[in-house]
């Protein structure tokens, strides 16, 4: 049975009027991908923007940590060589456990990785109490003094002797020589095992595996230690 | 002319005295230098005011450009302390002639000379010392605690010692063998 002239145009109209509706949407979702993909160049043009911004400041903040780095370097060079009553001393020698610490937590969420050695420090208060200072960070270039002052946030007595390079200490952390007992320096290698100090804590230079130990202890007639060594 | 030869042998000692400083700025050689002999020779060989020049300038240029750092306030007191040696210099010349052996006991005088010179260098910087940390409060216990103690001890053994056989073995040598150099009799 063959379609009526009717039902042929009816279908013709249906045909027609889903064109202009499909073309109709067509052309509204290509305007607004027209401008989505407008919205998206400028988007891409901020994000290289941000990008290379971003790069910038990473830049800068990886320069900041290297001059970070330098500074404390600095401040440790000059602490090591200040008059020990002098407020500049004072407050550098207990600012500095502050600032390495804080200069390790930055480089370390920053992913940066700065030459640090590790090393190994023990202190016998000579009363029983004993501390260990287990593979604890110290910059190339720091020595045997400046590690015990890091580690302790500054609490160490001593006099500098600018003639010898040295200090002389007389305390730590909160415990002085008295007029029997006194504070020594040991160090400790695998072959000797421990043994007092034949130098100042300055001339003891950080190396990564270092290992020595401050003991308050009385002396003998030849200034050696009369406990028994660690 | 002897003023243009003399700022000429300041000079040499000067440039002589900072290195070998340099070379002995290690801790292994804490406290021993060459400086003390060199200074007492300059003024043996040319005059405490030679000397004293060399004391000055070697001493003051060490105590900027020392790899330890610069010495800051107590550089006035290690020049004074310096001078000493000139001045031993001086009077050891006038006192034993300008012929002086290796291991002879002119030379053993000249080593005893320094050693004493040395002693009173290491008391002289240490009491500075002192002055320097405790001032103004400085009292007579802080002192005697800062000039002898056994640190300050092993510093003064080291500089005595050193500076003595500096006395009998190598002064004595410059002492022949520069004026010889310059074509000077002894």
């Amino acid at each position: 049975m063959m379609p009526t002239k009717g039902t042929f145009w009816g279908v013709v109209a249906v045909l027609a009027a889903l064109l202009v509706l499909s073309s109709t949407a067509t052309v509204i979702y290509y305007g607004e991908y027209e401008a989505a993909a407008s919205q998206n160049q400028i988007y891409a043009g901020e994000l290289k923007t941000a990008l290379a911004s971003y790069r910038t400041l990473q830049g800068s903040y990886d320069s900041s940590l290297s001059d970070y780095n330098e500074t404390i370097s600095l401040l440790v060079t000059a602490v090591a060589n200040l008059n020990t009553s002098t407020p500049a001393y004072q407050e550098a020698s207990v600012a500095l456990s502050t600032l390495w610490g804080e200069y390790q937590a930055l480089a370390s969420s920053a992913g940066e990785t700065h030459l640090i050695y590790g090393m190994h420090m023990l202190v016998d208060y000579g009363n029983g109490t004993r501390v260990w200072y287990n593979d604890t960070a110290a910059q190339p270039g720091w020595n045997a003094y400046v590690v015990t002052l890091v580690l302790l946030d500054g609490r160490v007595q001593a006099t500098w002797y600018p003639q010898y390079g040295e200090h002389f200490v007389t305390g730590i952390g909160g415990v002085s020589d008295s007029q029997s007992e006194y504070w020594f320096l040991l160090t400790y290698n695998s072959s000797s095992s421990w043994q007092v100090a034949q130098v100042g804590a300055d001339a003891i230079p950080a190396v990564n595996g270092t290992t020595f130990a401050w003991i308050y202890c009385p002396e003998n007639s030849e200034y050696l230690p009369t406990c028994p060594l660690p | 002319m002897r003023g243009a030869s003399d700022v000429a042998v300041v000079a040499a000692f000067s440039a002589l005295i900072i290195g070998s400083d340099l070379a002995l700025s290690g801790p292994e050689f804490s406290n021993i230098k060459l400086l003390d002999t060199l200074v007492f020779v300059s003024a043996y060989l040319f005059g405490f005011r030679v000397g004293a020049a060399v004391a000055v300038v070697s001493e003051t240029a060490w105590s900027f450009v020392s790899p330890i750092g610069m010495a800051g306030a107590i550089t006035p007191f290690l020049v004074t302390g310096e001078l000493l040696f000139a001045l031993a210099g001086w009077a050891a010349s006038r006192a034993w002639g300008k012929k002086v052996g290796v291991l002879s006991v002119n030379s053993i005088f000249i080593g005893a000379s320094l050693a004493i010179c040395a002693f009173l260098w290491d008391l002289e910087t240490n009491a500075a010392t002192a002055l320097i940390s405790y001032w103004p409060s400085l009292g007579v216990p802080q002192l005697l605690a800062t000039m002898f103690n056994p640190f300050t001890l092993l510093f003064s053994i080291a500089h005595e010692g050193s500076d003595f056989a500096f006395g009998v073995l190598v002064a004595p040598a410059f002492i022949t063998v520069i004026p010889r150099a310059l074509g000077r009799r002894p």
